[in-house]
């Protein structure tokens, strides 16, 4: 576990017959320290098309996701019998950490079994907490 | 945050890659994988 990290992650797929894509997967990682900060900036810059939603659509879902993240950290130190409030102190929004919101892109597989599922290969996750949220877009690049 | 999703994806790839997330690290940035990850967990 990597102090104060937590991480949320959107997955945005194509329908396989409509994906006219090469194989590659995408990531956007956007810094939950960006976000806070915006519009100072913490670690890096983004795409215009982040940074004029940054206030309206990011900054409100990381916000929203924080709370999920505090909540779940806080039934983990109940139910582990950790002194209240131990693991929230380690995620605490004003220590720098790599936390992000993450969208993924990952491309259809017609022909696998799986093709009608976003998914994405074994990997190991880091931080303390992923949450993550499934979309497909049957439109998507059409 | 969907709608970002599709918005930013849309972009052209030299757009993108300007924003590449780079050797620094950290996982901040737009990072390309040219090879299907995804596994069909069937024929494993």
């Amino acid at each position: 576990m990597r102090r104060g990290e937590c991480n949320i992650i959107l997955f945005v797929t194509a329908a396989p017959e409509l994906d006219r894509l090469s194989d590659a997967s995408e990531f956007m990682n956007i810094a939950k320290d960006d976000v806070l900060a915006f519009p100072q900036m913490v670690h890096r810059d983004y795409p215009p098309t982040v940074t004029t939603a940054m206030t309206s659509v990011v900054k409100p879902f990381v916000c929203k996701s924080l709370e999920v993240n505090n909540t779940v950290l806080r039934v983990f130190s109940r139910r582990l019998g950790l002194p209240e409030g131990s693991l929230e102190a380690l995620h605490t929004r004003d220590q720098q950490s790599g936390s992000e919101a993450r969208l993924i892109r990952v491309p259809a597989m017609p022909g696998k079994s799986l093709a009608d599922r976003p998914t994405i290969g074994a990997h190991s996750d880091f931080g303390s907490l992923v949450s993550v949220s499934f979309l497909f877009l049957f439109c998507f690049h059409r | 945050m969907f709608k970002l999703g599709a918005e930013v994806f849309s972009l052209p790839l030299e757009e993108k890659l300007q924003y590449e997330q780079g050797d620094s690290g950290r996982s901040f940035g737009f990072e390309i994988l040219l090879f299907p990850m995804a596994q069909d967990l069937t024929e494993a």
